[in-house]
Parts: structure tokens; sequence; C-alpha cells
């Protein structure tokens, strides 16, 4: 079965094909039939794919020559390893459900197809991504979800917000994959070979030496490391595969980009911003784990920035007004638990939150969505009493909320512990505190989104009601998985764990510490309290910020990133341009035109082209240019 | 098949010609003539490419015929002046890059209506000429197109240009006839010293060669070249002249003024042709030449290459970023992926020109495309500047929607011909220059930020009421764009259609040079 892996990600690609061709002439019911039996099917090779590699084992790379190459052409394909395989599953999932559940949303613009384009090219990039053999193609994956991310967060272009939010989401994307582009190189350079099987072939976390043994493959005479011992190579090259991580996964300080994309229709933010490509630079950790292994110095950055993140982004969360960007910030934060996660070596840890991740959020973004498609808005002091009025939203929420909170049994319980459990018991007891920390802030911020969209009464004057069932049973199946994904990998069942490993292990996967765990749950269960106790009566949350003051602030502002940006980055640049053109307008330009009109004055110029007769110039001027290089020539003997 | 090469200049001469016997009147004819007269040589570009021998390192299709003979002052026996015609691995793909852009452009043109007849002349003379240019085997041979490139332009601008068409077309032509002066004399030097390097070796050459060691011809210089050694002083001061005059031919910083002027005074056909592929001449003089001839010269001044590469990288990105008017970015823009060619001839590396080569066809292509959709959306809304547009995805989607494509293209989506080509010199300039390359990466940044800032202000936002009634695509239209962006996808996705014709050639200049 893994020899049709390929099937996963082409079949997106022919949906997005056919619907180019004839998307503007089918209705929306075919063109979202068309586009979630694609993919479905997709999920059910990917669930075959799966239990393939779980009976026998994972498969060698499938290659085909791509482009000549120095000595060895480079080669495209693709390979299913255990890791390959859980993602296919998640990516598939979740893509199936968000398909259907912009049926409704998206039911009556104008650019329905189009936005299932998109959709489906989206699909195709992140599965493409996924089963890569190679960093190489990989890369060019990873740029393809990029740009389908601009044109989904750009999708209603007429909105400024919407068009500067793609931008920049891309731009700022574009900063992280340059590292990473750069790191590609260096790792070719150094190696000969893209592939990661050559790369990490002799053993995978074995020390830098393996590292070089690939070396000479390309025929290089030299090894051009900057000079640099080879441990502090890998060190580089993994930072540098990190920093385009940290882009894409909106890491701290690459983060401003996300919370801006959900500009994006709510169901992009699921899928993209969400689910998938945003947790892609955690894929790629995972995927090159092997490099971080082998250097302590960059796998601390990893664990550090993670740790930074989660707690940074958590904070932001507990005041913002907009609920699409709560869930964003909450987004960014729990990518830095995946990050602490790899970052300490918890392999399996970080791989586990991807996955639960992946159904807990996606259910809060399409839950939003649901909301804000029948209240008409992302503000949270506009909902409210939506617990009756939307029962199936509300009831499904709350799953997600809770798998956030980390309250057990609820998914997202299983698989934070796994990774603060891990941070604790490697050491890291600092980063242990800030993931605790930002895990209070969560339960907190969560439920207070909770308690104001469903809570009390509502303050809207539409008449919300539920979305149809493409609407409902995405949530529902979400909830569930939300709800039960966890016993996949509970400390008293580690079927992940077994088949993420089923070769050899991977990074540390430290036994469960019960202890810590209990207090986690409780450290949870107090933020739901306080978020109850502060939301419960009127007046008490503002005496709160009130009381707060200068943090309020900074945290209302999102510690001003976006401003202090705008003037150490941006704007020098652009009157670094501006400054540039003026001189070239008047200084460069300037003395050509000086040095133009002494011409002219001297009587010495070129302007012959104002008689009417200009074939008969244009014929004389090629015949003198062709005599003056003949006598030229014949008295060559001057030079 | 020799013959194909020489055809591909004799039949738009032919055309230029048959139409200076057409009444003026007849529009339509004359735009038949010119179509029929590019698309011919077009398709045995084609055949040309489909038949190149992969595994040939040297040139191919040669043809060559004497045109009349000098004395030369080197020996007593007369010099032949030949018309020579070859294509190797590097030449291969431009020649066809002329084909396919030559077309579009003609069709393009067909919105012009002023003095249709000297228009296609001169368009029919500039085809020629640039199709003579990289298909020439013999330096006098290149020397004739690129003089007949440069006064078939002048016209085109002077005459058909904007409203600062004379100054712009006179720029064009004092900067572009010196640089021609500074090639010639760097040719004439080449020729020469060759000549007298070759008469001082004893070595008894396995292969016939003029008496008199004088020639002109590539294909026989290439024949001898592993047993001339060139002084290496000799090698540097000609390596210099070559970079000179590329510098100015190709519009790098600081002697890039007058593309700016010359693409903002140009109408849309002859940018076509001006920044699709007039403006990859010189780089590939600068390969063709000094970098097969001169080997140690670029070892001396490899690094002075790179430098100047990656100074316009910089300066061309920002200044885009500054530019208001969409055809002064599109140059600025030009210059700042030109700067990457640079910085890949200075690597030395098989790789790094096998990515020069790569991205002279795809900055040949996209610029192509960019410059007719800029073109299309103008003849509507009748402005080049950004800051006046806005909101044309919603009346002018198709149009929006490949503008975007040429965008991303340039900004180096994977997928589209310019990654693949980024990507490949990269890896060969950081193989030489690691330090330098990083910098130049900031270049990658920066044209996200000018192209996807100059779309959001013109196919973003709130529709503006002036725009609202604006058609999209025309069929015609449509002929450009789709082969265009077919021919970069292609590219992008199956890059070995061009890396098989290049490959081998730079890894022989490369094993020879020492790269």
């Amino acid at each position: 079965m893994t020899q049709l892996a390929w099937l996963v990600p082409v079949l997106p690609l022919a949906a997005y094909v056919l619907l180019l061709i004839a998307g503007r002439r089918i209705s929306e019911a075919s063109i979202t039939g068309l586009s979630v039996i694609a993919v479905l099917i997709s999920f059910i090779v990917s669930l075959f794919v799966m239990g393939d590699v779980a009976v026998h084992g994972q498969s060698p790379a499938v290659v085909y020559n791509w482009l000549p190459f120095g000595l060895h052409p480079i080669t495209m394909g693709f390979q299913v390893t255990s890791l390959n395989a859980l993602m296919l599953v998640v990516v598939s999932l979740v893509s199936t459900l968000v398909l259907l559940f912009s049926r409704s949303y998206m039911h009556g613009d104008d650019r329905f197809s189009r936005f299932y384009q998109y959709l489906n090219l989206f699909v195709f990039s992140m599965l493409g991504l996924v089963i890569s053999p190679n960093l190489l193609q990989f890369y060019i994956f990873w740029e393809l979800v990029g740009v389908c991310s601009y044109l989904l967060v750009g999708f209603w272009y007429f909105k400024p917000e919407a068009a500067a939010a793609a931008k920049k989401a891309f731009i700022v994307t574009r900063i992280g994959d340059v590292g990473l582009f750069i790191g590609i190189i260096l790792i070719y350079l150094a190696s000969g070979t893209f592939n990661f099987q050559d790369l990490f072939s002799s053993s995978t976390l074995a020390p830098v030496g393996s590292w070089f043994a690939v070396h000479g493959l390309a025929g290089f005479t030299h090894v051009p490391v900057f000079g640099m011992s080879a441990p502090g190579f890998v060190t580089l090259v993994a930072l540098l595969v990190f920093v385009g991580a940290v882009g894409k996964s909106a890491q701290f300080p690459l983060h401003v980009w996300l919370p801006d994309a959900m500009e994006g229709p709510t169901p992009v933010s699921a899928l993209i911003h969400a689910a998938t490509m945003v947790a892609a630079g955690v894929y790629l950790v995972a995927r090159t784990f092997p490099l971080f292994g082998a250097s302590p110095a960059a796998s601390e950055t990893v664990a550090i920035i993670g740790g930074i993140t989660a707690l940074l982004a958590a904070t932001i969360g507990l005041t913002q007004r907009d609920i699409k960007r709560v869930i964003a910030y909450s987004t960014i934060s729990q990518l830095g638990y995946m990050m602490i996660g790899l970052g300490v070596g918890a392999y399996v840890s970080g791989m586990f939150h991807l996955m639960t991740h992946a159904f807990f959020k996606a259910l809060l973004f399409l839950a939003a969505g649901s909301i804000i498609h029948a209240v008409d808005t992302q503000d949270l002091r506009e909902m409210g009493g939506l617990r009756k009025l939307m029962p199936i939203t509300h009831i499904t929420f709350l799953a997600g909320a809770l798998a956030l909170a980390g309250i057990p049994p609820f998914a997202g319980f299983w698989s934070k512990d796994a990774i603060l459990s891990a941070a604790f018991s490697s050491g890291h007891y600092v980063l242990w505190a800030m993931g605790l920390l930002a895990a209070f802030f969560t339960a907190f911020y969560i439920f207070r989104v909770y308690i104001l969209a469903f809570g009390g009464t509502y303050k809207g004057k539409k008449h919300p009601h539920e979305g149809g069932v493409a609407m409902t049973l995405p949530l529902i199946v979400l909830a569930i998985l939300a709800t039960l994904a966890g016993f996949i990998n509970a400390p008293f069942s580690p079927w992940l764990s077994r088949f993420l490993q089923q070769t050899q292990t991977i990074g540390i996967d430290p036994a469960a510490n019960w202890g810590l765990m209990a207090l986690s749950a409780v450290i949870g269960l107090l933020g739901i309290w306080l978020a109850f106790y502060v939301y419960g009566k009127e007046g008490r949350a503002q005496r709160l910020a009130d009381r707060m003051g200068f943090l309020y602030q900074l945290s209302y502002h999102k510690f001003y990133f976006d401003e202090i940006y705008n003037v150490v980055i941006v704007l020098p640049i652009h009157y670094l341009g501006e400054l540039l053109q003026f001189i070239d307008r008047w200084i460069i330009d300037g003395i050509v035109r000086l040095l133009g009109e002494a011409g002219y004055a001297s009587g010495f110029s070129l302007k012959y082209s104002n008689t009417g007769q200009v074939q008969t110039y244009g014929l004389v001027t090629l015949l003198g240019v062709v005599i003056v290089a003949a006598v030229l020539l014949g008295i060559g003997g001057v030079l | 098949m020799g013959d194909v090469l020489l055809l591909l200049v004799l039949i738009p001469v032919l055309a230029a010609i048959l139409t200076l016997f057409l009444p003026a009147g007849s529009k339509s004819l004359i735009r038949g003539v010119a179509l029929v007269g590019t698309i011919i040589p077009t398709l045995f570009a084609v055949v040309a490419y489909a038949s190149f021998g992969h595994n040939t390192t040297g040139f191919q299709d040669v043809f060559s015929t004497t045109w009349f003979t000098i004395n030369n002052a080197f020996s007593g026996t007369p010099l032949a002046i030949q018309f020579g015609f070859a294509v190797d691995g590097i030449s291969m793909p431009l020649v066809l890059l002329v084909g396919v852009v030559s077309v579009l452009a003609v069709i393009r043109n067909f919105a012009i209506d002023t003095r249709v007849k000297a228009h296609y002349f001169w368009m029919l003379l500039l085809i020629a000429g640039l199709y003579g240019a990289f298909a020439a085997a013999d330096m006098f041979s290149f020397f004739f197109f690129l003089e007949a490139t440069l006064v078939a332009t002048y016209f085109l601008i002077a005459i058909w240009g904007n409203e600062r068409r004379q100054y712009a077309a006179t720029k064009f032509l004092i900067y572009r006839g010196f640089a021609s002066v500074v090639m010639l004399a760097g040719l004439i030097g080449l020729a020469y010293s060759f000549a007298s390097q070759l008469q001082a070796t004893t070595i008894s050459l396995v292969v016939p060669y003029e008496p008199n060691y004088l020639t002109l011809s590539l294909t026989q210089m290439a024949s001898v070249v592993g047993h001339v050694n060139l002084p290496a002083a000799t090698q540097g001061g000609l390596f210099l002249v070559f970079l000179l005059a590329v510098l100015i031919e190709e519009a790098f910083v600081p002697f890039h003024t007058w593309l700016a002027d010359t693409h903002e005074q140009s109408d849309t056909g002859t940018n076509m042709l001006i920044g699709g592929v007039l403006m990859k001449i010189g780089l590939y003089a600068l390969i063709r030449f000094a970098v097969t001839f001169l080997p140690q010269g670029l070892h001396e001044y490899g690094t002075l290459v790179a430098v100047l590469g990656v100074i316009s990288i910089l300066y061309g990105a920002l200044v885009a970023l500054a530019s208001r008017d969409w055809r002064r970015l599109i140059a600025f823009s030009s210059i700042s992926h030109m700067g990457l060619v640079l910085l890949a001839i200075g690597s030395m590396q098989a790789i790094g020109l096998q990515g020069a080569v790569f991205m002279l066809v795809s900055s040949g292509l996209l610029t192509a495309l960019m410059f007719f959709t800029v073109g299309a959306q103008a003849d509507r809304t009748k402005t080049f500047t950004i800051g006046e547009l806005g909101g044309l995805s919603r009346p002018l989607p198709v149009l929006s929607g490949v503008m975007l494509v040429a965008a991303l293209g340039l900004v180096g989506l994977p997928g589209l011909s310019g990654f693949v080509s980024e990507f490949t010199l990269f890896v060969g300039s950081f193989a030489r220059f690691p330090a330098l390359s990083i910098v130049a990466t900031i270049g990658m940044i920066l044209a996200a930020l000018y192209l996807l800032f100059a779309m959001q202000r013109t196919t973003f936002g709130p529709q503006k009421p002036e725009y609202a009634g604006l058609k999209d695509a025309r069929a015609i239209e449509y002929i450009p764009m789709v082969v265009l962006i077919a021919l970069v996808i292609w590219i992008g996705v199956f890059p070995s259609i061009l890396g098989d014709v290049v490959h081998g050639t730079v890894q022989a200049i490369a094993a020879r040079i020492g790269g």
C-alpha cells in the first residue's frame, strides 16, 4: 500500500485541475462533492498506508531523476515513514472535514469555485510536503503551501486588511524561508545530497561524524563551512533550518503574521493556520530531527524559542476581543509547546501534540466559524447566549476548549503533559514552569471566550442558529477526536510511541509522571475557575483590567511587536529605498544628464532621429557601424 | 542542421525587406507578414532545440561561409570574415527564448496602429539581430548582429515610445553604443592575443586550423582552446574590458540609469523584446567570451564580479521598492535578477553557470510576461502609475491572475521557472562565496517585498469606480499569457527540459576553467 502513497497528494491535485477547467460551470454542491470525495479517498488511502507501515514497517523512497545537477542528478519522488504516514492521516482527515464545512460557510460567494480550487491546491501541496523524500522537494512544497496561504488569506482581496495581511504573511514567512533555503544549500554543499535517507542513514542519532560520512558524494574538493568545526557547522545548519520553522510555525520573533492572517475565511484559518501548514515548521524539525540531535545548542534554542513563544502568545491571548485572534494566539502558543517538546528531545510527545492540536484547534476554529456565520461578527462583546441558540456548536466548542485547557481525559491533556513531563525530566525546569504558567493562561483565555460567546444573553441583533449538516458534522467528528484522540498515546497505551519508534528509539520518551500530570490538571482547572470568577459577574473583568493597567495594555497591544517592527525594520527599508531612488534620479542619473547637456552644448550629439526617413537612417547607421568594425579589425594591430 | 541557424536570421530579414514593398496602408497584410516571418524561425528554433544532442559538449549545427576577406596587420594572409553560426548548451536555450518572445511581441504589437510598416520593419530587424547574436559562432557575426539590435531598438524607442522617447532613445543609443565599442575592443584583443599565443605554441594541432592562425571563428577557437594558455596579465586585462562592456550593456549599477528610462518610454512589445531577450545578450557574451577564453581573468576578478552582482541585486531591489511606475519597477527588478547571474558567473562553478543560464531564460520569460500584463492593464486603465491603480482583480480577474503568476515567478516561487534558477545558481555561489551569497539572499526577501507590495496596490483592494467597466483579456491576449505561463510552469516543474541541454556544456566549461 505504501507504493500507492503518491495517490494521496495527487487526488486533491486532480480535483484542483478539474475545478480549474470546469469550476465555473458546475454547482456548489458538485464542487464540494468532488473535492470532499477526492480528499476523503486520500484519507482512506492514508489510513491504509499507515496500517501498512504499522504492520510491515517503513519503505524506501521511490524517486525519479528531476534535473541534471553537477555529478549527481536531483531526484524527486515520495517516501513513507512512520512520521509521514501519521501526518498523511492527520492532514487528509482535517482537510476532508474543512472542505465539507466550507460548503455552508462559503455558500453564495461569487468565487466559491475558486475557493475550492485554492483549498485543493493547498491540500495537494501540504500532502506533497509530507511525503517528500528530500529537502529540496520539501522546500518546494513548503513554498507552495505558503503561496496557497497567501492566496487564501487574501481571498477577499477587496478588503484592504485582507490584502495587507496576505502580503505580510508571505513576506514574514519568506524571511524564515530564506534561512531554510541557505540551510538546505549548505547541507547540500557539505554532504552532496538532499535526500533524508542518505543524510540520516548510518544511524539516526549518531554523533556529528555521520554527517560527514556522506561528504564527498558531490565531488566538491573543499567543504565550505566558513572554516568552522564540524559541530559548529552542524549547529549553524540546524539553526538555519529552524529559522524556516520559526517563520512557518509563527514562533517568536516571526509570529506577527499569524494573527493578521485571520483576515482569511475561517475554514482557511482552521485548516492552514491551525491544523496543518503552521504545523509544518514543527514537522520540519521532526523530519530533520537527527540534525538537531547532533547539536545540543540548536536543540536548546528550539526549546527556548518554543518556551518564549508559548508563554508570550498565551499572554496576548488573554485580552484580545476578536474571537479568531484569541484562537490564533492560542495556536502560536500551542506550536510553542510542540517546539519545547522537540527541543528537549521529546520527539514523540511533540508529534503527539501536533496531532491532538490539529484536531482540537481545527474544531475550535470551525466552531468559531459556525458562530461567525451565525452572528456575523468576530467581536466577542457582541456575542453571548449562544449556548441555547447553537447547542451543537456549544457542546463541540466546549470539548475543544477542555482539550486545549488540558483537562483530562480530553486529548490535549495527554499530549501537553507529555511535553511538560519531558521538559521537567530532562532538567528544563524554567521551561517547564513557563509551560505551566502558559497552561494556566490558556485555560483562562479559552474559557473567557467560552463564557463571552455562549454564556449570558445574546447581545447582537441577528437571529443565530446552527448551520446545516455540512457545518455540524465536521464539528461533531472533530469533537469526538478532540475528546478521545489522546488515548492513542496515553501513558497506559503508548501506541503512537511504538508506531513512531518502530525501527529505533528517537529522542527521549520519559515515563509518565502522575504527580506532574495531576498538577497541570489542577492548574488548568484553576484557570477555568478564574475565568468563571472574573466573567461570572458584570464589571469584574473591567476592574481587573484597570487594576492590571500597564500589563493589560501590553497584552492588549500584543507587546507592540507590530509597532516596533514597523519602526525598526519596515520603515527604514522603505526610507532606504526612497533615498536610493532619490540618489538614482538626481545624483547618478543627474551626472549622466549633466554630461549629456555638456555634449549638446559642444555640438557633439546624436540627435538625428527627428526626420521622417527613419529607415534610411537606420541602414546608413548599420552600414557605418559595419565599416567601422571592419576597418578596426583591419588595423587591429594597434591593439 | 546547420542551415537552420542561418534561416533563423535570414527569414526575419527577408520578411523585413518584404514589408518595405508592401503599401503602408495594408496594415493587416504587414502584420501577417511579420507574424509569418517570426513564426517560421520559431518553429525552426523549436526543431533545433528538440534535436539538440545532449551528449556532446561543444558547438552543434555549425554553419559558416566566408563573407569577405580583409588584410590584417597580424600576418600576410588575408583574414576571412565569416558568417558563422552554431549553438551549444548555453546559446541553444537563448535562441529558443528569442523565438518564443519574438512571436509574442509581434502579436502584442498588432495593437500598434501608427506607421505599422516601419514598426514591423524595425522589429523584424531587431529579431534577426537577436537570433544572430545568440546563434553567432564568429566574433564578427556576433558583433554585427549586436549592432543590428542597437540600431533597430533605437528606432523602435524613438518613434513608437512615449512622451520622452527622444531622450530615452538617445540615452539608450549612447550607453549601448559605448558598450559596443568596449566590447569590440575586447573581441579584437581576444582574437589577436589568442592568435599570437597559438602561433607561439609548438604543439602539432590535431585539428585543421587557418594557416595564418588569426581567426574570429568561435568554433575554431573552441577546438584548440585546450592548447592555448594566454598569459595571466592578458587574460586579466581582457577580462576587465569585457566586464566593463557587459556592465554597461546589462545596465548594472552604476551604469544602469538608461534602462529604467528605456523601459518607461518604450511600447509594450518592444519592452518584451528588450527586457525579455535583448537584456540577456551582455551576460551571454560574458560567458561566451570572457568565461570561456579567459578563465584566469575570471579567477582573478571573480570576487569583483560577484561583488558587483550583489550590489546590483540589492540596489535594484531597493529602488524597485520605491518605484512608482510599473515599468521602472520591472526594470529595476530585472537589474536585480541579472545581478544574481553575475554572482553565479563569479562563482566559477558548473552549477553556478547552469543556474546563470536558467536565470537568463527564466527572467526572459517572466519579464516578457510581466511587461505584457502590465501593458495590457495600462491599455485599459491608461496608467502605469502604481499609486493610481487598485482593485483590478474585480474588473480584470484574468489579467490580474496572470500578473500575480508573473510576480510570483519573479519572487522565485517553486513550481515556476524562477525558483529552480535561483536555487541552482545559489548552490554555485555558496560554494565559492558563502558570506557574499548570504547577503545576496536578502534580495529574495526584498523581491517579495516590492512585488507583493505593488501587487497589493494594483490588483487588491476595493474596486475604483473609474475602473469598473473595464473589459478583461481578449482572445488574442490569451496567446502570450498562455504560452509564457506554460513555459514558466514547464521549466519549473520539469526543469530537465532545460537542464539536459545546458548541463553538458557548463560541465565542460567548468572542467576547463577549473571551477
